[in-house]
C-alpha cells in the first residue's frame, strides 16, 4: 500500500494561510487600530503649497486655519518646521514634515515679503489624502485612488474574506451534515423531501442564487452570509449522503446494528468519525469557493459595499485606474489568487490523507 | 430486446423532461418567494417615496392585484412568463421586461456559445496531448495550465488580460462599444470576454479529457490495437478519443452553467450588454421584475442545456440508455 504523505505544496499552503491569518488579525491593528476603516488621519496647519528651493511655497492658506490666523498667505515660503529645513523636499516629504496628529503643534519659520518670522501653529485642519502615493514608511504599499492605505485595506479585506469564508463554511458544514445524514437514515416522509431539496439546489447554476438573494435584499453583511451559506450547503449534504450511504453497509456497522445499537449511536460512533477527514478536506476547497463568491459579489458591486474594504471591491476599483496605476490592481489580485491556491493545496493534501485512493 | 430497450429510452427521456420541468418550477418558485419576503414591492415602487401614504399604497396594491395570496400570483406570473410577459421594469421608461430580454439574451448566448467552442477545442486538445505524454513535459504544461485556469478567478483574469492586451499592447479594445461605434470588426470586441469566459471550462475539460483518455488508453482493446499495429494517429483519435469523449461531453454541458453565471462577471468587467450586465444593473437599481426575469431565464437556459446533454448522452452511449435513471 502506498504510504500517505503530504507533499510540499500542502506545507506551502499551510504556511501561507498562517501568514494570511496573522496579516488579517495584526495588519489592521498595526496600521489603523482594530476597528477603524483605514483612512488618513493626519492634520496640518491649513497651509498648502508646492516644493520650492528654499522650502514650501505656499499656494493656499485655508480661511481661519492656524496658518491663516498667523498671517501666512499665498506666496510666502515656509523654510523650516520644528527646526527641520524644508528646502528641496518633495511634496510627500513636505507633508510628512508639516502634518501630524490632531491638536499637536509645530513651530515654523517662514519668510513673508522678505522678512523671516517664527510662529507656533496648532494642527487642526484635516489633511486631504493624497491618492496614489508610492510605498513609504507611513504607507507600506502606498495609497489608493482615494488616498487610503493599501496595506491596511488589504488587511481589512483579508479579515472580511476569511471571516465570511469560514463562517459560511461552518454553517454549511453543520447544515449539510445534518441534511446528508437525515437523507440516509430518516424515515422516508422526511428523507425524500430532503433529497429532492438537495438535488433541487443544484438546479441553480453557480452563484446565481447568491446574486438573487443579495440583489433583492440589498447587500448587507448578514445577507451575504445567508446567501452564501444557502449556496454552499447542498454540496456538503450531497457528499455526506454518499459517504454515509457507503459507510452504512460496512461490516462493522452491520455488526453493531445486529448487536442492537440505535441509529443515533451508529451515526455518532461508527459513521461520523470516518467522515471528518474527507469533510475537512472538501471544506478547505469550499472555503476557497466561498471567498471567490464573496469577492465576485463585491467585484460586481453588490457584495461588501464601499467604503468597507474587500478584495473584490479593490479589484473593481483598481480596474478603473489600471492604465495609469496598474499596481493598484496587482495587490488584491495577487493576494486573492494566492489565497485560493493555498486553500486548494491544503484541501488536496488533506484529501490525500483522508482518502489515499483519490490520489 | 429491442422493444424493451426502446421503452427504457422513452421512459428515461420522459423522466428527464419531468425532472427538468420540476427544476424550472423550483427555480422560479425560489425566485418568486425571495422577492415576496424581501422588503418593498411593486406597488411601493409604482407610487414612489414622495407620494407615499398607506391608503394610497393599499389602493395601488388592490389595483395591481397584489392583495391576493402569493400562490395565486405565482401561477399568474408563471402563466404570463410562459407567454413571454415578465411585467414592466420599475425604472426609466418602464420598458417591457421581455423587450429588455430580447436585447440582452442573444448577446450572452453568443458569448457563451463561442466560449464553449473555444473551451472544448482547447480542452480536448490539451487533454489528449496530456494523456499521450502522460507525466512528461507536455502533460505537465497542460496540467499547470488547467490548474491556473481553475484557481485564478475570472474577475482577476479579466482585468489582467485587459491590462496587457488592451492597455499595454493596444491590440484589443478595452471594453465593449455600441455596434455603430465599434472601431474595427465585432470579432475584436469578443476576443477578451470569450477568452476569459472560456478559461475555467477549458481547464476542467482538459482535466476531464486527460483522465478519461488515460483510463481508456489503459484498456485491453487499446493494447490489442497497438499489437495489431494500428497507426498512432488512428489509435489515439479513432479508438481512444471516441471512447473517452463521453465524460467530456457531460463536462461541456455542466460548464454551460458556469458560463451563464460567469457571464455576470465577464459582462460587467467588459461592459458587454448581456443578461448578466443587465441583471447587475437591475440589482443596483432595485428593479425586481428585471432581476427575477434574468434569474429565471438564466436558470431555464441552464436546465435546458443540461437536459440536452443528458439526452445526447442517451443517444450516444448504450450503457446509459440501458440503465435506470
Amino acid at each position: 500500500m502506498k504510504k500517505r504523505r503530504l507533499d510540499w505544496l500542502f506545507w506551502i499552503g499551510v504556511s501561507y494561510l498562517v501568514v494570511l491569518l496573522l496579516f488579517a488579525i495584526v495588519g489592521p491593528i498595526v496600521r489603523y487600530g482594530p476597528t477603524e476603516v483605514p483612512e488618513r488621519d493626519l492634520y496640518d496647519t491649513g497651509a498648502r503649497g508646492e516644493p520650492g528651493k528654499l522650502g514650501m511655497e505656499v499656494t493656499f492658506a485655508k480661511n481661519d486655519s492656524p496658518a491663516d490666523v498667523a498671517g501666512i498667505k499665498r506666496g510666502d515660503v515656509i523654510l523650516s518646521a520644528d527646526g527641520r529645513q524644508l528646502g528641496s523636499l518633495d511634496s510627500d516629504g513636505l507633508e510628512r514634515a508639516l502634518a501630524g496628529p490632531q491638536g499637536s503643534s509645530v513651530t515654523v519659520n517662514y519668510s513673508s515679503g522678505g522678512i523671516v518670522r517664527t510662529a507656533a501653529l496648532e494642527r487642526t485642519e484635516r489633511l486631504i489624502a493624497t491618492p496614489f502615493m508610492r510605498p513609504s514608511s507611513e504607507f507600506w504599499l502606498g495609497t489608493d485612488e482615494q488616498g487610503r492605505d493599501v496595506f491596511a485595506r488589504l488587511a481589512f479585506g483579508a479579515r472580511m474574506s476569511l471571516t465570511i469564508g469560514f463562517t459560511v463554511q461552518i454553517i454549511a458544514l453543520l447544515f449539510g451534515i445534518v441534511m446528508g445524514t437525515l437523507g440516509v437514515f430518516a424515515p422516508k416522509p422526511i428523507s425524500i423531501p430532503i433529497l429532492r431539496l438537495t438535488d433541487g439546489m443544484f438546479a441553480f447554476p453557480d452563484i446565481l442564487l447568491a446574486i438573487l438573494i443579495v440583489g433583492i435584499w440589498n447587500a448587507r453583511f448578514g445577507a451575504m452570509i445567508i446567501a452564501l451559506s444557502i449556496t454552499a450547503w447542498p454540496a456538503v449534504a450531497r457528499l455526506t449522503r454518499t459517504q454515509v450511504a457507503t459507510l452504512k453497509d460496512r461490516e462493522y456497522v452491520i455488526a453493531s446494528k445486529a448487536l442492537g445499537a440505535s441509529t443515533t449511536y451508529l451515526v455518532r460512533k461508527h459513521i461520523l468519525p470516518h467522515l471528518w477527514g474527507i469533510l475537512l478536506a472538501v471544506a478547505m476547497i469550499d472555503v476557497a469557493a466561498v471567498i471567490l463568491a464573496e469577492s465576485a459579489l463585491s467585484f460586481l458591486g453588490i457584495g461588501i459595499q464601499a467604503p468597507t474594504a474587500s478584495w473584490g471591491g479593490m479589484i473593481q476599483a483598481g480596474r478603473i485606474n489600471m492604465s495609469s496605476e496598474p499596481i493598484m490592481l496587482l495587490w488584491p489580485c495577487l493576494i486573492l489568487s494566492l489565497t485560493i491556491f493555498a486553500l486548494n493545496f491544503v484541501g488536496d493534501g488533506l484529501r490525500t490523507l483522508a482518502d489515499p485512493k483519490s490520489n | 430486446m429491442a422493444g424493451k430497450s426502446g421503452f427504457r429510452v422513452l421512459r428515461n427521456v420522459l423522466l428527464r423532461l419531468l425532472y427538468g420541468a420540476a427544476s424550472l418550477v423550483f427555480i422560479s418558485l425560489v425566485t418568486f418567494l425571495a422577492d415576496e419576503i424581501a422588503p418593498g414591492d411593486a406597488a411601493m415602487a409604482r407610487i414612489g417615496d414622495k407620494n407615499f401614504t398607506v391608503a394610497r399604497y393599499e389602493a395601488m396594491k388592490k389595483d395591481m392585484g397584489l392583495d391576493r395570496p402569493w400562490p395565486v400570483r405565482y401561477v399568474e406570473y408563471m402563466g404570463n412568463a410562459a407567454q413571454g410577459d415578465f411585467g414592466q421594469s420599475y425604472w426609466g421608461t418602464r420598458d417591457e421586461v421581455s423587450d429588455i430580454l430580447k436585447k440582452v439574451v442573444p448577446v450572452s448566448a453568443q458569448l457563451a456559445f463561442l466560449a464553449v467552442l473555444l473551451a472544448s477545442a482547447l480542452g480536448l486538445t490539451f487533454g489528449t496531448i496530456g494523456s499521450i505524454y502522460e507525466n512528461r513535459a507536455p502533460d505537465r504544461f497542460a496540467l499547470s495550465l488547467s490548474t491556473l485556469g481553475v484557481t485564478v478567478p475570472n474577475f482577476v483574469l479579466a482585468p489582467v488580460l485587459a491590462y496587457f492586451f488592451a492597455i499595454r499592447l493596444g491590440m484589443l479594445p478595452l471594453t465593449w462599444a455600441p455596434e455603430s461605434q465599434m472601431d474595427g470588426p465585432k470579432f475584436y470586441y469578443l476576443i477578451l470576454p470569450v477568452v476569459v469566459l472560456a478559461a475555467r471550462p477549458m481547464a476542467t475539460l482538459t482535466r476531464l479529457t486527460r483522465a478519461s483518455m488515460i483510463d481508456t488508453l489503459n484498456q485491453e482493446f487499446i493494447r490489442l490495437a497497438v499489437a495489431k499495429g494500428v497507426p498512432s494517429g488512428r489509435l489515439y483519435f479513432k479508438h481512444a478519443l471516441r471512447n473517452a469523449i463521453l465524460p467530456v461531453l457531460t463536462g461541456i454541458g455542466t460548464s454551460f452553467g458556469y458560463l451563464l453565471t460567469g457571464s455576470f462577471i465577464v459582462e460587467t468587467a467588459f461592459l458587454v450588454p448581456g443578461i448578466g450586465h443587465e441583471a447587475i444593473n437591475a440589482i443596483q437599481k432595485g428593479d425586481t421584475p428585471v432581476i427575477m426575469a434574468c434569474v429565471i431565464v438564466t436558470g431555464a437556459m441552464f436546465i435546458v442545456v443540461n437536459l440536452i446533454v443528458d439526452l445526447v448522452q442517451q443517444l450516444i452511449d448504450p450503457r446509459i440508455r440501458e440503465s435506470q435513471v
